[in-house]
């Protein structure tokens, strides 16, 4: 057979297979109909889930991408300064941001030792014991005194350097400020009532009330606005700002009043005998000025210390108002409030009433007797002092026979009297 | 026979692929009555007439249509795409079957004088089982382009467009399978 016939025989083969009937088998293709149906709603369903699933991941992801989004993009303060609290307690209140302007505000309290950063915003008070210290980046501190409430309002780096700003509510706050070499820092300072604005100084603020603040300059320079006053307060001055009155500067000024090396508070009431001598310290060069009753008794220069030393002299007995002034900037200002002070120059009196006779009779005897209400009185090493109606009572030893009785009488002046008599013991 | 011919040449129109591609029942239902018998019987002559296996490859066909019908462009008809798909499908099928290491498929001769009256043998189904035997042990390629010419009766154009091969491929594909076929059958 050839290959030609053999390629014959199959096609003939193959075409008669061909004209055998073949059919489906009943039911066949209605079952195909359904399968088909059933696996189109089962991709439709499928699809539908894709979607679904595809809608929930974008979703989720938009959320987490705005919720990464919003914590990156949430204001974070950059610079904090530290809290350090060195006795007593300390209240903080506290706003942190959370997300995008969302916020959260505490109040915690602290204890000596513990520690805390401090962003703009947050505000400190110290209890009665309390004192804190706050310690900016640039070096700079602030001591906070008890009972002092203060916030901080402004922490961050500008182009010319870091900007502190702080507000003191109420309360004594002590500055350290310090200039950072590279940068120049604002260091400025709050009061309700004044702005202190400094660069490389130490200064202390009292804040007494809305309407008082005492701010005193002890190293640099102190630039000090209230309203539309505004003065510079240098090293060694200080001020009292008060509402509604000019602001003064005037040296920083301590006094005393020295009774004979016996020193006294200038806020006392003095009542002495002549000599003594107004002591203290103001910063260098200082003309310090005296006067009593208005009237100028007393000038003195502070020397290289700051010390001076203003004698004083009485010419007659009396009751004087006096007040201590000093040359300042804007001239003569007051340095100390009036101190009332009695120059008393008589001695005290004294007389005896009991016993009203020479002879006694015991161990002891009560001396009984007037002076000086508050005089002290001695016998020996026995001693009283006058009530308030001058009336004294003493009981002193006696030996027998005749006793020297040396009896001195010590009023607040300091004047004395000393009377001598004899007693004996039957 | 004109009317079997119509049936046999009968297309799907464009709507209603796009009713298909959209998920539509009625559309769906139109597109098994019109080629499923076709394409149950290009499968049913290549595995040896086992009807259950017949059906098998169609449903896999159908399936496989349905699925990939959002990428029928209309560039070719729908029934030499899904010619094209029920041949991997039979391809496929083979493929597990030699996986499943069958037993060996008995001898296939046939004595050449009893193709004198081939008509009359074909009756026996002897014979039949003998040409689906030589079907299913030549390789796809050869097995399918003869189905579709001498059983299926499509053109040489047709088969291009099935298989993908140029016309040149095609019918030396159908010179060998048929020699090959040849071979199997004992035919000298």
């Amino acid at each position: 057979m050839t290959a030609d016939k053999t390629e014959k025989t199959v096609e003939r083969l193959l075409s008669l297979l061909a004209a055998e009937p073949v059919h489906l088998r009943p039911g066949f293709q209605a079952r195909l109909i359904a399968i088909l149906n059933q696996a189109v709603i089962s991709r439709k369903r499928a699809r539908l889930l894709i979607a679904r699933g595809w809608a929930w991941a974008a979703l989720a992801l938009a959320i987490i991408l705005a919720l990464v989004g919003g914590w990156l993009v949430t204001p974070r303060p950059a610079i904090t300064a530290t809290l350090e609290v060195k006795e007593g307690q300390v209240v903080v209140q506290q706003t942190r941001p959370v997300f995008l302007t969302l916020a959260r505000s505490s109040e915690r309290t602290l204890t000596k030792g513990q520690t805390t950063k401090l962003a703009p915003g947050d505000r400190v008070r110290t209890d009665a014991n309390g004192q804190a210290l706050i310690l900016y980046p640039s070096g700079s501190v602030t001591e906070m005194q008890p009972d002092t409430d203060l916030s901080l309002l402004e922490l961050r780096k500008d182009p010319s350097g870091l900007v502190i700003r702080i507000k003191v509510w109420l309360g004594k706050t002590l500055h350290r400020v310090k200039r950072a070499l590279e940068s120049l820092s604002t260091f400025e300072t709050e009061t309700p009532l004044i702005i202190a604005g400094v660069r490389g100084t130490v200064f202390r603020l009292h804040a007494i009330s809305e309407d008082h603040t005492y701010l005193a300059t002890d190293e640099g320079l102190v630039r000090v606005q209230m309203g539309d006053q505004v003065v510079d307060v240098p090293a060694g001055y200080e001020v009292d700002a008060i509402a509604g009155q000019p602001l003064r500067v005037r040296p920083q000024v301590t006094i005393y009043i020295n009774l004979a090396g016996r020193p006294k508070a200038w806020e006392a009431t003095i009542t002495t005998i002549s000599p003594f001598a107004i002591e203290g310290t103001a910063p260098p060069g200082t003309t310090m000025v005296l006067l009593a009753n208005g009237e100028e008794i007393a000038r003195v220069q502070a020397d290289e210390q700051g010390r001076f030393i203003l004698p004083m002299a009485f010419p007659a007995e009396g009751t004087y108002s006096l007040e201590l002034k000093a040359v300042g900037p804007g001239g003569l200002v007051q340095v100390a409030p009036p101190v009332p002070f009695t120059y008393d120059a008589t001695p005290p009196s004294l007389e005896i009433l009991e016993p009203m006779t020479t002879e006694v009779i015991g161990a002891s005897v009560t001396l009984r007797g007037r002076t000086e209400p508050g005089a002290i009185v001695q016998i020996g090493s026995y001693q009283t002092e006058a009530d308030a109606q001058g009336l004294f009572s003493i009981e002193i030893p006696l030996n027998p026979g005749t006793n020297e009785i040396t009896i001195t009488a010590t009023d607040a002046a300091g004047n004395t009297l000393t009377s001598k008599f004899y007693l004996v013991r039957k | 026979m004109g009317e079997a011919s119509d049936k046999q040449n009968r297309e799907i129109s464009a709507e209603q692929v796009q009713a298909i591609q959209r998920g539509d029942e009625v559309a769906i239902a139109e597109l098994v009555r019109t080629y499923a018998e076709r394409i149950y019987r290009f499968v049913y002559h290549q595995v040896g007439g086992r009807e259950e296996d017949a059906e098998d490859i169609v449903q896999e066909t159908f399936l496989a249509a349905i699925k990939a019908m959002h990428r029928f462009k209309g560039s070719a008809r729908v029934s030499t795409w899904l010619y094209s798909i029920a041949a991997h499908k039979v391809a496929d099928y083979y493929r597990r079957q030699k996986c499943r290491k069958e037993k060996p498929l008995p001898p296939v001769e046939i004595d050449p004088s009893d193709l004198d009256s081939p008509e009359v043998l074909l009756e026996k189904a002897e014979l039949r089982e003998k040409i689906w035997t030589a079907l299913e042990r030549l390789p796809d390629r050869y097995r399918t382009v003869l189905v579709l010419r001498y059983i299926e009766g499509l053109t040489i154009n047709e088969i291009m467009e099935i298989t993908g091969q140029t016309q040149k491929s095609v019918e030396s594909t159908l010179m060998r399978a048929k020699r090959a076929m040849a071979n199997i059958l004992g035919l000298k």
